[in-house]
């Protein structure tokens, strides 16, 4: 009995001690990284870009996006060109080129919702699935498109309401169809158009029309995670005074860190 | 294997400049560093370690959605489990995350990220919702039997529910302790989508995604035909109430669009419309509602 209780003892430790060998040959293995390069934006509407991203400088967007306006042609060229010059794979700012064009509020920038939203989505570059979906990353770019036209539609433009309809007759992913939608329901919520929409949508998406846009109080939230009573280990405070450490990244003189 | 490089995404639209202005701080590295498992070696060699306060590198994009998983709600210090996950959702990930390490790797372009070691819990949360799942439908049947057999009816549900936790826990403790001895635990992040693909929100939400998986729910469907994911692919969740990484994910993402502060309307925006998209995609049963 001994004997077996030592041997399964010697089992555990080799296996413990393999464990950590292959753990210090991958860390031995880190392969390094290289930057490829970057993209750029047109200066006319940078400034705008920065104040939406920035919690210092975005009382200054209200500004910002007023002096966009008094030049809507050049504004609405600087927003698209920047679009089209930005690289595909960059979707955040793709999605703000679009959401500041929403913001600007400019009448001249429906068609282009219109195009955008209808366009077709590219096949997946990605993997899809658990990984980065490209599909994803495009389908919330027509999104934003999609809050631009509802924002027109909203202002009595049937043009708008038009371009809706058309994206849900075009569009083959059921996420951009049902949230335009849901977009006509906002601006026009008769029973008239849900029929028609109904009809837009087919069987295959017609459960579009009951979904319902709600807070975030209103849905299920999760039961009480396990874990101890009270939090241990919260962040520092903001502002907070300092102790130092040796074994973290060093911010200061970075090479004389081991 | 992909190559190991990376193309820095404009910095600003990605909220990178945003966060990166706040982790360049020596108690929050400090913090950050430790209680979120970064694990040394992964980090050296290009991947930030010597330039923590650069965000074009992968260790300061990470710390950007640490920081914001920190901060972001306005009492961030009351991370009680009452409250909502805005509040606890960082507490939450630096629990999870207690045993396993936090690695940078190359990717194979597979995943964003993966999460090594979680298989015991998952299981065991598995088998435990399937009991709960069996004993509720069961109960259900029970009812519409004769009054004067539905006791035994019960009895049995009773009985076999009990016996089927009591193998969920018992098969989970066996696998902890092959686990402890065999695996590595760890999340691994990957270059080039979670640090250059990903925003800092959906950065944010994947690491609340991944260590949701550590606490033990495994996607447990595979994509609907309505999904824009590959239909018919594992990885996705089966409902909302199954309490799983997307709903983690998906919540607070919206919690953060909702009341996320120390940020602006646009990165709240753009959180709503990662919201929107799991919402829709992420769940094998047909959606109810959107974020308004």
């Amino acid at each position: 009995m001994k004997r077996w209780i030592r041997g399964l003892a010697a089992a555990g430790l080799a296996a413990f001690a393999w464990n950590r060998l292959s753990r210090q040959w991958n860390a031995d293995s880190v392969r390094p990284l290289r930057d490829e390069g970057n993209g750029t934006v047109d200066g006319w509407i940078a400034p705008a870009l920065r104040a939406m991203h920035d919690p210092d400088e975005e009382r200054e967007l209200d500004g910002l996006l007023g002096a966009l306006r008094k030049e809507p042609e050049r504004t609405l060229t600087a927003i698209t060109s920047t679009y089209r010059q930005s690289p595909a794979d960059d979707f955040p700012a793709r999605w703000s080129l679009v959401y500041l064009a929403d913001q600007v509020e400019l009448p001249q920038t429906l068609p282009w919702f219109a195009e955008l939203a209808s366009s077709e989505v590219p096949p997946e570059r990605g993997i899809g699935g658990h990984g980065l979906s490209t599909v994803a990353e495009e389908c919330k770019i027509r999104a934003a498109a999609i809050d631009g036209l509802e924002r027109h539609a909203a202002r009595d433009a049937e043009a708008a309401t038009d371009a809706l309809t058309s994206v849900i007759a075009q569009q083959q992913t059921f996420s951009v169809r049902a949230l335009a939608a849901l977009a006509v329901l906002a601006v026009h919520p008769d029973d008239e158009t849900r029929d028609r929409l109904r009809e837009l949508l087919g069987p295959r998406h017609e459960f579009a029309l009951d979904i319902k846009r709600v807070n975030v109080t209103d849905v299920a939230q999760p039961d009480r995670p396990e874990g101890p009573s009270r939090a241990r280990g919260s962040a520092p405070e903001l502002g907070g005074t300092y102790t130092a450490r040796r074994t973290s990244p060093w911010r200061r003189s970075p090479n004389t860190r081991s | 294997m992909a190559d190991c490089t990376y193309r820095v995404p404009d910095l600003v639209t990605s909220g990178d400049q945003l966060y990166g202005a706040n982790i360049c701080d020596q108690p929050f590295i400090d913090w950050a560093w430790s209680e979120f498992k970064f694990d040394n070696p992964y980090w050296q060699g290009g991947w930030g370690f010597d330039d923590c306060c650069n965000t074009t590198k992968p260790l300061a994009r990470t710390l950007n959605a640490v920081w914001l998983l920190s901060y972001s709600a306005d009492d961030y210090n009351n991370e009680d489990y009452g409250s909502d996950i805005l509040h606890w959702g960082g507490r939450f990930v630096r629990e999870q995350l207690s045993g396993y390490d936090l690695r940078a790797m190359c990717g194979d372009g597979t995943a964003n990220a993966t999460t090594f070691g979680a298989g015991c819990t998952e299981y065991r949360e598995t088998v435990l919702y399937g009991c709960k799942q069996y004993r509720d439908d069961g109960y259900s049947t029970c009812g519409d039997w004769p009054w004067w057999a539905s006791w035994i009816c019960y009895a049995w549900i009773w009985v076999s529910n009990i016996v089927c936790v009591a193998y969920g826990w018992l098969a989970s403790w066996v696998c902890a302790i092959g686990n402890e001895i065999a695996t590595d635990k760890r999340i691994e992040l990957y270059d080039t989508p979670y640090f250059y693909g990903l925003d800092v929100p959906e950065r944010a939400a994947t690491l609340v995604h991944e260590t949701r998986h550590i606490s033990g729910k495994a996607h447990d469907a595979n994509f609907p035909a309505w999904s824009n994911r590959p239909p018919g692919k594992s990885g996705c969740d089966s409902s909302w109430d199954y309490q799983g990484a997307w709903m983690y994910d998906a919540l607070y993402s919206w919690w953060f669009y909702a009341a996320g502060t120390r940020t602006t309307a646009a990165m709240r925006a753009r959180a709503k419309a990662d919201a929107n998209d799991v919402i829709l995609n992420c769940f094998a049963t047909k959606p109810s509602f959107v974020v308004t």
